[in-house]
């Protein structure tokens, strides 16, 4: 049994930052990354899991550092709950 | 009656060969024009059943942007709406909920319509029908009727078109029009490998008379198709909302499995759509189709106000009765001169040609004649008309066909008399 406090997630960008592919690494089930695309959308950032993403020259920077609070908690929503990683 | 000149146009078009292939490509290319300087090429502004070209010269358009304009341009109704829509939200992530409006529109505007999915042009939706239908019957070959336009995609398009190669001619078997012998011959040589039939509701060869159904015709197709689990596919595109508001199936009494239509949905706007019976509905849902621009909701708010408009106003009966009207004075105009103007199809989408003139140089020069003062007639195309064009568009028109004629009369003499 593994312990919460040992899980680190491996966020993987691919492609450009302009229209870049994201996924957790070590999730070979996918649904770690889903999990995480879910909680940020349902906070209101729109993630999709297996798409790449993409973003415009409108992205504010009000925009990014709400980003930035949803991902935060969407991280630990699914750390909470999930324990798919090896450490 | 003074007759156009086009001196921009000239310089503009010779901008266009510079950085575009052929100048001006596809249906609007000049190359079926004759004589090429007779005609605009390029419209600068249009309103109601006119359009402006870059000279300053004003056309009652009998192309109808070759079939999207059906209740003229810049129509209101339409144009409210999309503004409406377009203050909201376009080409966005996500669909838009006027699409769920448009497709309930269409279920219970045409009988062979259980539900609906949205594209963009016809070969989109013509492509859509064929995949279905094979995947629905596990079988590969296409029944189509010869001289036949459903789009540019290989498969499509006849051999020895520039870019079709003999392979995507493999599953296509063309048949003659109204030839129900020749569907029996087909689906007994090929038991069980054909997946679908399809036509327009009548026949539109481009340079030769459009040709109604026989009595019975599509009785039989659809009786065949039945009896050999074959989908029977109507492309409705350049036909539909000009013959009946239920569809061009409807028109003529018979129920396709699957109807492509497009055109003149929007008035305009980028929208077409396959509509479908119950049975083909899960297969619909999963063949893969889709593009960038398919959900756009402006060309969706757009058919929506425009097919409730039209069915309002029964438009295909108003283009019916009026370019009956029309085309009548225009054949009786023509035996005035001496002139034998054959009219087939139907009156909101004629096909017209000067008869007894093998060479078509009459008929190329008569619809010139028009054309250089100001009613756009172009010669092998079937020509539309719209719920805009107004009893004065009709008279002027009228008098333009009479300058034409005796033009025409003044300078050829290739019929005996």
């Amino acid at each position: 049994m593994l312990k919460p406090d040992c899980v680190k997630y491996d966020l993987k960008v691919s492609g450009v930052p302009s229209m870049p592919y994201l996924r957790i690494a070590d999730d070979e089930s996918l649904m770690l990354h889903q999990d995480w695309c879910a909680e940020g959308t349902r906070r209101g950032a729109y993630f999709t899991p297996h798409h790449n993403w993409f973003i415009s020259a409108a992205h504010t920077d009000a925009d990014i550092q709400q980003t930035l609070e949803i991902v935060d908690e969407a991280f630990k929503a699914i750390k909470g709950k999930n324990l798919p990683i090896e450490c | 009656m003074s007759t156009y000149r086009y001196p921009k146009r000239q310089e503009l078009f010779r901008r266009a060969a510079g950085v575009i292939p052929g100048g001006i490509y596809g249906h609007f290319s000049p190359a079926t024009l004759v004589p090429p300087s007779a005609y605009p090429f390029f419209t600068a502004r249009a309103e109601g059943a006119r359009f402006w070209d870059v000279d300053g010269n004003t056309f009652i358009d009998y192309m109808c942007a070759y079939g999207p304009m059906v209740m003229g341009y810049g129509a209101p109704h339409v144009e409210e709406a999309a503004e409406a829509q377009r203050r909201l939200a376009d080409c966005t992530t996500g669909a838009a909920p006027v699409m769920v409006d448009l497709a309930e529109l269409l279920v219970d505007m045409m009988p062979a319509a259980d539900w609906a999915f949205f594209a963009k042009n016809g070969a989109d939706v013509v492509n859509f029908a064929i995949m279905i239908a094979r995947d629905a019957t596990g079988r590969d070959k296409i029944v189509m009727i010869e001289g036949a336009y459903h789009g540019t995609t290989g498969w499509m398009q006849g051999p020895g078109h520039h870019g079709v190669i003999e392979a995507d001619q493999h599953q296509v078997i063309r048949i003659p029009w109204n030839d129900v012998p020749a569907f029996e011959a087909v689906l007994d040589r090929h038991h069980g490998d054909v997946a679908a039939f399809i036509s327009t509701p009548y026949h539109i060869p481009a340079f030769a008379d459009s040709q109604m159904p026989a009595e019975g015709y599509w009785e039989k197709i659809q009786a065949l198709c039945r009896r050999h689990n074959v989908v029977l596919i109507v492309d409705d595109i350049r036909h539909g909302f000009r013959l009946d508001m239920a569809g061009s199936s409807a028109y003529f009494g018979f129920s396709p499995d699957l109807t492509c239509l497009g055109n003149a949905m929007a008035n305009g706007y980028p929208i077409s759509a396959l509509v479908g019976c119950e049975a083909l509905k899960s297969t619909a849902a999963r063949v893969f189709h889709t593009g960038s621009y398919w959900f756009q909701a402006v060309p969706m708010a757009a058919a929506k106000a425009n097919l409730v408009k039209m069915g309002e106003i029964n438009a295909p009966q108003v283009m019916l009765t009026r370019g009956a009207l029309l085309f009548d004075a225009m054949v009786n105009i023509a035996t005035t001169y001496g002139y034998d103007l054959k009219v087939s199809g139907v009156p909101s989408m004629p096909y017209l040609r000067i008869a007894d003139d093998e060479s078509l140089m009459l008929h190329q020069d008569w619809c010139a004649e028009g054309t250089r003062r100001g009613a756009y007639f172009t010669p092998h195309h079937n020509w539309f008309i719209s719920a805009a064009h107004t009893d004065a568009d009709i008279q002027q028109t009228l008098e333009i066909v009479d300058e034409a004629f005796k033009a025409i009369k003044g300078k050829n003499l290739p019929i005996e008399c």
